[in-house]
């Protein structure tokens, strides 16, 4: 028997290596869920809005002015009747009264006299005879 | 020379080769014994006169500048038996006239030897690195695990090679006791039964990888069909009174193990902004005497489209008043103005009508684990009365490292499974060699224990030069009858007090009972075979032989886990794992708020009709009917939730390797004795 001694070759569990990394085999039914929520939805209101409104102001006569004139009669002929006529009395100016205050409303050019129109007086006025005085 | 002559011969370790000048004799042999068992070096006893100077002194064998190396021949007659063999240790019996001097056959470089040989037989199947610690395989002993093989140390060139423990590689040595050479001597002849054979290994091991893959799978058509709606939605259109677009998963949120949202988009189909609409208009008139007459209208309309499935509240009036305002002047008094006003309001809840994608990107790294299960019998004779009492093996704890992670370095790196995205190992190319490697170690094993007869027999000198422990020896002996078997020992010896020369032979015979596996080709699970080959689809019944003494079935793919195929394009139904599940989705929604919160507006009893005329508590009807339908769609919010497979979850399959028996050679047949 040799000093030296070769043994047989001998394959110890050490060769291999170790061991995987243990996890649970079994997938948790309640793990990894994918989850999409959120919101916060309000009532939008739609407003609808209407307004309506008139005002006036009125205007009081106080006094006018006018000149007084006749108008005769054209015959078919075109010769004048100066039996028939009809007067007028023609609007030079008038005052009104506004919130108390004296205005002077439209005044007109006097009224021209023609071959069949006749100023009869001119410059007349009248007061409103509604207004208590 | 007359046969039985020895020579002994000290040299230089550069000496290597044998030739006529080593047969000398440097010292007066005495006696000697040259023995070599099976996985040792030769050794060789040798006992010699004490050496002497020319002056008659003793020489010390252990000097500085001895010679430590022999060659020793002893003459067979045929041929000479040689031995070069290394002083070892301190002879012994230094002081008196015979010393003992001990060699061994052993190469000065045997690691280096061992180291290189182990290399060139790293191949598979008998070597498979995978269930290697790499800080084993540069371990030279480990490459003989798949081997039925051993060490051999040539006693004369001291060259390191394998022999297989059943079939020598250089040859049959007859001792067919006929001819004069072939006869054993009459004493010396012995059998005796080591053990039991072995007869069956039950193997298991373990082989993990981390299935690896990354990519996108697109959902958003999944969701959007079976997303609950009011009424038919185009595909990619979800719908919900309380979901918003700002409300889909973004990129990069989390979608379960392993998931994440790679790209999203979701934008609402239907534009719900408030737009207001005001009209005005203003009229005076100035009359002939300066008087003035005005009038006002105004409106502000506030609209919207709203989306289908809408649902609209019924108008309350929040005001609702006139007022004549009179005046008085000289003439009385007379109505100056007049104003009216009116409003109300109409609620919509708008049904969300989203248009989304969501690719979901998944990055996998899932532990696998193959459980390969094999049962390998040896079809060997029974020394037991029954064969149930034969002996088992369990080979356990065969694990593999990570077989998608790299093994080795520059060019020879590679991955073991190739393919990290793959489900099984087991059933690929590779892994069919990792098979075999496992029934290559357990037919190691069945192999090595089917030795069972050791036959010790004392030949002629004249064969002793043959013997060498890579050849088989067969013998015929009238009281043993045949035996073949491996040469497993043998010794040469002097005994100097009688000068007699004795020579024995050990060989080791299996007990198998021969023949030989064949192979079966299956039938094909795809097409005939010819069509492909035999390599690109899966049988069923095949028998694939590892060798002539057994084969394997290679096991089909049959892997234990979900179902993912990496290797092909994912869709949704590939990848759902808990199917989607919509809580309070818009039908839900709608028929909760319709439940408990009143749609109308003009006749909400028990508020008295006058007070909605005149509406002074509308606006606390608003915020009541506002802060219900707050409440109702809080305890009714939609939530859409589904599951994914896991890409981190752990499989474990195992397959159970049909395989054939094993085949041993018939080295002594235990039945006929």
């Amino acid at each position: 028997m040799g000093f030296e001694v070769v043994v047989r070759p001998a394959v110890f569990p050490n060769i291999r290596p170790p061991a995987a990394r243990a996890l649970s085999i079994e997938d948790a039914p309640d793990k990894g869920i994918a989850s999409i929520s959120g919101g916060n939805s309000q009532l939008v209101d739609l407003t609808y809005t209407m307004s309506s409104s008139w005002s006036r102001s009125r205007m009081v006569e106080v006094i006018r002015h006018y000149d007084k004139a006749r108008i005769y009669y054209t015959r078919p002929d075109g010769t004048l009747d100066r039996d028939q006529y009809w007067e007028f009395e023609v609007l030079r100016s008038i005052e009104f009264l506004e919130n108390g205050t004296t205005k002077i409303g439209q005044q007109f050019a006097p009224f021209q006299e023609l071959d069949n129109v006749e100023i009869i007086d001119r410059g007349l006025s009248r007061k409103n005879p509604d207004l208590q005085s | 020379m007359p046969a039985g002559l020895p020579y002994f011969a000290w040299v230089d370790a550069s000496e290597t080769t044998f030739t006529s000048g080593h047969m000398r004799w440097d010292e007066n042999v005495f006696s000697f014994t040259c023995e070599q068992s099976e996985g040792d070096p030769a050794n060789l006893t040798v006992v010699v006169k004490r050496p002497r100077n020319v002056s008659g002194d003793p020489i010390g064998l252990l000097g500085p500048g001895r010679k430590i190396w022999c060659w020793f021949a002893l003459d067979c007659g045929t041929a000479l038996f040689k031995f070069r063999g290394r002083l070892v240790g301190v002879p012994t019996s230094i002081f008196e006239e015979l010393v003992t001097l001990e060699f061994v056959a052993r190469p000065f470089d045997v690691v280096a030897q061992k180291q290189a040989l182990a290399e060139t037989l790293k191949v598979l199947p008998f070597y498979d690195e995978v269930v290697i610690d790499p800080e084993r395989r540069s371990d030279p002993e480990v490459v003989l695990e798949g081997y039925s093989a051993i060490w051999h140390y040539d006693r004369e060139t001291h060259m390191l090679t394998i022999s297989d423990e059943l079939d020598g590689e250089d040859g049959l040595i007859e001792f067919d006791g006929a001819s004069e050479a072939g006869k054993v001597l009459y004493d010396g002849l012995g059998l005796t039964l080591t053990s039991g054979p072995l007869a069956r290994v039950d193997l298991t091991a373990e082989y993990t990888w981390t299935q690896q893959a990354y990519g996108t799978v697109e959902l958003g058509k999944y969701l959007s069909k079976n997303w609950p709606s009011i009424y038919a939605t185009q595909p990619y259109v979800i719908t919900s009174y309380t979901l918003s677009a700002d409300n889909w998963p973004k990129a990069g949120a989390g979608l379960g193990d392993g998931w994440e949202v790679g790209e999203s988009t979701a934008w609402d189909l239907y534009d719900t902004q408030v737009r207001n609409i005001k009209s005005e208009s203003e009229t005076t008139v100035k009359w002939y005497d300066g008087a003035t007459t005005n009038v006002k209208h105004s409106a502000s309309v506030d609209s919207m489209f709203a989306p289908p499935a809408s649902l609209v509240f019924g108008p309350i009036v929040t005001a609702n008043d006139y007022k004549t305002t009179y005046a008085r002047d000289e003439l009385g008094e007379y109505a100056a103005s007049f104003q009216s006003n009116f409003s109300q309001v109409v609620s919509v809840l708008p049904m969300h009508h989203i248009q989304v994608t969501l690719n979901a990107a998944y990055t996998a790294g899932r532990p696998c684990t193959e459980l390969v299960s094999i049962s390998l019998v040896a079809d060997v004779q029974h020394i037991l009365t029954d064969p149930e009492d034969g002996e088992a093996l369990r080979l356990d704890g065969i694990k593999s490292v990570n077989l998608s992670e790299t093994i080795g370095e520059g060019e020879a790196a590679y991955v073991p499974i190739g393919d990290a995205r793959r489900r099984s190992y087991i059933a690929t190319a590779r892994g069919n060699q990792s098979v075999e490697h496992l029934i290559a170690l357990a037919r190691a094993h069945l192999l090595k224990r089917s030795r069972v007869v050791e036959i010790s027999f004392a030949p002629k000198l004249s064969r002793m030069a043959e013997i060498t422990l890579r050849k088989n020896a067969f013998i015929i002996e009238p009281r043993i009858g045949e035996a073949t078997g491996k040469v497993i020992g043998y010794t040469l010896a002097l005994d100097g007090a009688d000068g007699r020369i004795d020579c024995e032979v050990r060989i080791g015979c299996a007990i198998g009972r021969g023949g030989s596996q064949v192979a079966s080709g299956g039938d094909p699970t795809y097409c005939e075979e010819a069509y492909t080959g035999a390599d690109y689809q899966q049988f069923t019944a095949r028998t694939v032989l590892f060798d002539t003494s057994v084969g394997y079935a290679p096991p089909n793919a049959d892997p234990n886990d979900d179902g993912i195929n990496f290797l092909s394009t994912l869709t949704a139904a590939d990848v759902i794992d808990q199917p989607l599940v919509i809580e309070n989705g818009p039908v839900a929604q709608r028929a909760a708020i319709l439940d408990n919160v009143y749609m109308g507006g003009w006749s909400l009893p028990p508020v008295p009709f006058a007070s909605i005329l005149f509406p002074e508590t509308a606006q606390e009807r608003l915020q009541a009917r506002s802060t219900d339908v707050a409440n109702v769609l809080k305890e009714h919010e939609t939530k859409a939730t589904f599951k994914l497979k896991s890409m981190t979850r752990e499989f474990s399959t195992p397959y159970d390797i049909q395989v054939t028996d094993v085949k041993i050679p018939t080295g002594y047949d235990l039945e006929v004795v």
